[in-house]
């Protein structure tokens, strides 16, 4: 159980890190808190593997002790993206300040919709998934193989239309 | 070894009872997917009692299939409501044109459509012409500003 317990101690001063780093904003992005938790996540994979070649550890304890990594970043992000704010989270901000006309906040959401989708299409580029050729968005290479599994999953789980 | 396959045996019941109760309709897919995780946990739980399994055993099966849980929910809920994976599908039938992605992400249809999802959910409410928090809705939206301040959204680079 020494592995899960280690996890554990790692995830807990890694969380008492981000709390110190908080303030500074320098963890508002998607892409520096995705690596906040990466980096880490593959640092305790090679530690792992070393405890494993000196023999320090079981193959088992070593892929539990991996899983509480994750389940913690996991978790961590899901609440971070929530929280960062999708149409309800901004609908419920607005609201909390005072009531508005029907108009002004559909206004409001019509822009951050806009907003969200700029912002999209730019990170798909920046991330080389997606090519613009004049009025035209088509696929790369890497942008095909993302596009399988995101098909395999909405297969999965027989989804359809748009999100 | 026996833990980890264990674990394996459990996920693959978890994705498989998910799919076929999502084409059946028995239930909304996050709701659907709750339902498949106890029965592939409570298999799991059985399993290893039947097998005799330590209680390390036991502890590491059931923290590899939390993992993998978590990470195919994580998956497929990114899938579900994602612009991004979104345009990803679309892109991959046929080249989307910019205009064809206006329509479809067309920005006064989406607000109206989360703003009745809002209001039919119990979030808000319409009085004296104006749309107000519910109870409910500002219980959220403490729920919401507490997790911004802990994850320090609005602190400035």
């Amino acid at each position: 159980m020494s592995g899960i317990l280690a996890a554990v101690a790692w995830c807990g001063v890694h969380f008492v890190i981000f709390l110190v780093q908080r303030g500074t904003g320098a963890l508002n992005r998607e892409r520096a808190i995705f690596l906040f938790h990466a980096i880490p996540f593959a640092l305790f994979l090679m530690l792992l593997v070393a405890a494993l070649a000196a023999g320090w550890l079981s193959f088992d304890h070593a892929a539990g002790a991996l899983s509480v990594h994750g389940i913690y970043s996991l978790t961590f992000l899901e609440f971070w993206s929530l929280a960062q704010g999708g149409y309800t989270v901004s609908l419920l901000r607005l609201l909390l300040a005072g009531p508005m006309t029907e108009a002004a906040v559909l206004h409001e959401l019509r822009l951050i919709g806009e907003k969200k989708r700029q912002d999209r299409l730019l990170a798909l580029q920046d991330r080389n998934l997606i090519r613009r050729i004049d009025d035209s968005v088509v696929l790369t290479k890497r942008g095909r193989f993302a596009a399988r599994v995101v098909l395999l999953l909405r297969w999965l789980a027989n989804m359809r239309g748009a999100g | 070894m026996t833990a980890i396959l264990a674990a394996a045996v459990a996920t693959s019941v978890l994705i498989a009872a998910h799919a076929t109760m999502c084409r059946l309709s028995v239930l909304p897919s996050i709701p659907a997917f709750l339902l498949a995780g106890v029965i592939a946990g409570g298999g799991l739980g059985f399993g290893l009692y039947g097998l005799g399994a330590s209680l390390g055993d036991v502890v590491v099966a059931f923290l590899v299939f939390a993992f993998a849980s978590e990470l195919y929910l994580f998956a497929f809920t990114a899938v579900l409501g994602s612009i991004s994976a979104n345009i990803l599908a679309l892109a991959a039938a046929k080249p989307l044109s910019i205009r064809e992605l206006g329509e479809i992400y067309n920005g006064a249809t989406m607000a109206a459509l989360r703003l009745e999802r809002a209001r039919s959910a119990g979030l808000v409410r319409s009085a004296a012409g104006n749309l107000e928090l519910t109870p409910r809705g500002r219980l959220l939206a403490g729920v919401f500003s507490w997790l911004r301040d802990l994850f320090g959204h609005d602190a400035e680079p």
